[in-house]
């Protein structure tokens, strides 16, 4: 049975997990699905993973017990699951007996033997986990049925643990671990995928628009005639009829048709400038525009010289010197930044060039290269 | 003739103590910070700093030394030079979540940038970075696609901006300045620069 049958046949968008039981089952015999092991092997390969994992088979269901053990976290069970196997046609009275045992919450084992804190972060993950708490908000019937399951595989690791089979009991945790991320998994709601969704359309848009920019100047820059331009074209009416697509709520077929648009935009701009070596110089249009990028440029090398002193195997000798070469960096510093007050942005300039020789003197002492 | 025996024996002395001295000390390379002992690199997940040693499942994790001894060494990160694994087709990883078959958009395009001082100047390989990467990875949110709209500062790429953004998280640390400032500067390229300023 696929999740989508699961969830549109039960309508159970607010119901406690105790009361999906009814709608569930009526939802599992309707749809012809089962949980036994034997009914299972039976499905096709297509069926959805909910149908793939046995939830409960004769060798994992739970040991019995008295219903009074059951909230414990114990083995939970009827003696007459373990001396009739579970067969199509007791399926609904099975089920119906697994649902509801397995509906209690678990808690930490309370005997402290082997295996027993892997045993309790699973008991976390299945009840007080933010995944536990995305599950119980859900109103995906799925996902509370595998948070069941998740149960039911945790109180048969604890029987097995305590009855000092601790191969059993990793096996049979592991399982509810596995139960309860495909719970989570069923639980997200369709909120917050369509919400992702949307966030992923609009960063693909922002993308594709600073690309038509970047084609557009390439084609400028590279003269590159009216083909290149009409490719350009052709594409921005790609993307309108995604945003109208958009528009009308039908986000996929709008990302579907954004995203040919993005392809055909890259190899565009990938044939105009392949093999290209594009040089970009460093020109400034003022002294005082040279000033503001050398001042970035000493609070690098600062920052490097900091980074790189972390090392506590700096000898005090080295520190010394260090020291120095950032004393003399600070006072060229605070040099070049009164010529620029005062208007001469040339001499700060040269000012801030000698200080940043120092930081780099300083950043030789501490052991890294840099070349000049 | 006492002379001679003195004189020799001297030199034999000056010949063997800067070779005892060199074995005694550390590593030559200790010098240099940036060159990490090599028994540090990529520990064993039980001694990473990394994983959880008491947790019973971490010694079943495969140790980084096994799993990247086939692999090009590099020089720094996990020592690894992933892009000539890459090249060499010693690995192939999946391009895409829903295609497999899907293949990267490669473009072969150079920015070289200049910088101030005597660094070499940076260059950028749209080539390396296209192989691993789409052009949305970057464009515009990391760097807008037009000169001279992105004043880098080394500052700001330290801090995690910028190429910091992936250089020193997930690609190589900003300790290896010669990955990046490889083009050294020469009168022709700087007679070429002022032509292509003008």
């Amino acid at each position: 049975m696929s999740e989508s049958v699961i969830r549109s046949s039960a309508l159970l968008s607010s119901a406690r997990h105790h009361r999906l039981v009814p709608a569930l089952l009526a939802a599992l015999l309707a749809s012809g699905c089962a949980s036994t092991t034997d009914a299972r092997q039976d499905q096709s390969a297509t069926a959805a993973p909910v149908t793939e994992t046995a939830a409960v088979t004769p060798d994992a269901e739970p040991a019995s017990q008295s219903s009074a053990t059951r909230s414990k976290g114990g083995p939970v069970g009827s003696s007459s699951l373990r001396s009739s196997p579970l067969e199509s046609a007791s399926l609904g009275a099975s089920l119906l007996a697994i649902l509801e045992e397995t509906n209690d919450p678990v808690i930490p084992p309370e005997k402290a033997g082997n295996g027993a804190a892997h045993l309790a972060f699973i008991a976390r993950l299945i009840e007080e986990s933010s995944a536990a708490q995305q599950v119980s908000d859900s109103s995906n019937p799925a996902a509370h049925l595998r948070r069941n399951e998740a149960r039911a595989y945790y109180r048969s690791a604890v029987a097995a643990s305590e009855a000092g089979d601790a191969e059993r009991a990793d096996e049979l945790g592991k399982k509810a671990t596995k139960m309860m991320f495909m719970a989570v998994r069923l639980a997200e709601a369709d909120e917050v995928i369509e919400v992702k969704h949307e966030r992923d359309y609009r960063r693909r848009l922002e993308s594709v628009n600073a690309l038509l920019d970047a084609h557009e100047r390439v084609g400028a820059e590279d003269e590159l005639g009216t083909s290149f331009s009409q490719t350009r074209e052709v594409i921005r009416q790609q993307v309108a009829r995604a945003e109208t697509l958009h528009q009308q709520d039908q986000l996929d077929q709008a990302r579907e048709r954004l995203d040919a648009a993005y392809v055909a935009l890259k190899l565009s701009i990938q044939a105009a400038r392949e093999g290209q070596t594009r040089i970009r110089s460093l020109d400034f249009a003022t002294k005082e525009e040279e000033y503001q990028h050398e001042l970035t440029r000493n609070d690098t090398h600062q920052k490097l010289v900091g980074l790189f002193m972390q090392d506590s195997d700096t000898s005090e000798g080295m520190k010394r010197m260090i020291d120095n070469f950032l004393g003399k960096a600070r006072e060229l510093r605070q040099q070049a930044e009164n010529q620029a007050d005062d208007g001469n942005h040339e001499a700060a300039v040269d000012s801030l060039n000698e200080s940043t020789g120092q930081l780099v003197r300083a950043l030789r002492t501490v052991g890294i290269f840099i070349p000049g | 003739m006492m002379f001679r025996i003195a004189s020799v024996t001297l030199a034999a002395v000056m010949l063997v103590m800067p070779l005892s001295i060199s074995a005694q000390s550390k590593d030559p390379l200790s010098f240099n910070r940036l060159m990490a002992d090599p028994e540090t690199r990529n520990a064993p997940p039980l001694k990473d700093g990394i994983h959880d040693p008491d947790n019973p499942a971490t010694d079943r994790l495969q140790s980084p030394r096994e799993a990247f001894s086939a692999l090009p060494d590099a020089n720094a990160g996990n020592y690894v030079d992933w892009v000539e694994a890459l090249q060499d087709g010693l690995i192939n990883p999946r391009y895409d979540l829903q295609d497999p078959d899907m293949s990267p958009t490669v473009m072969d395009l150079d920015i070289v940038r200049e910088v101030k001082g005597s660094m070499p100047d940076v260059v950028f390989p749209h080539k390396e970075h296209t192989e691993w990467l789409d052009c949305a990875n970057c464009h515009p949110a990391i760097f807008i696609p037009q000169r001279g709209a992105n004043p880098l500062s080394m500052a700001a790429i330290l801090m995690g901006e910028q190429c910091g953004a992936c250089h020193g998280r997930v690609a190589f640390p900003v300790t290896q300045c010669r990955s990046c400032h490889s083009r050294s500067k020469t009168p022709a390229d700087e007679a070429a620069t002022q032509k292509e300023a003008q």
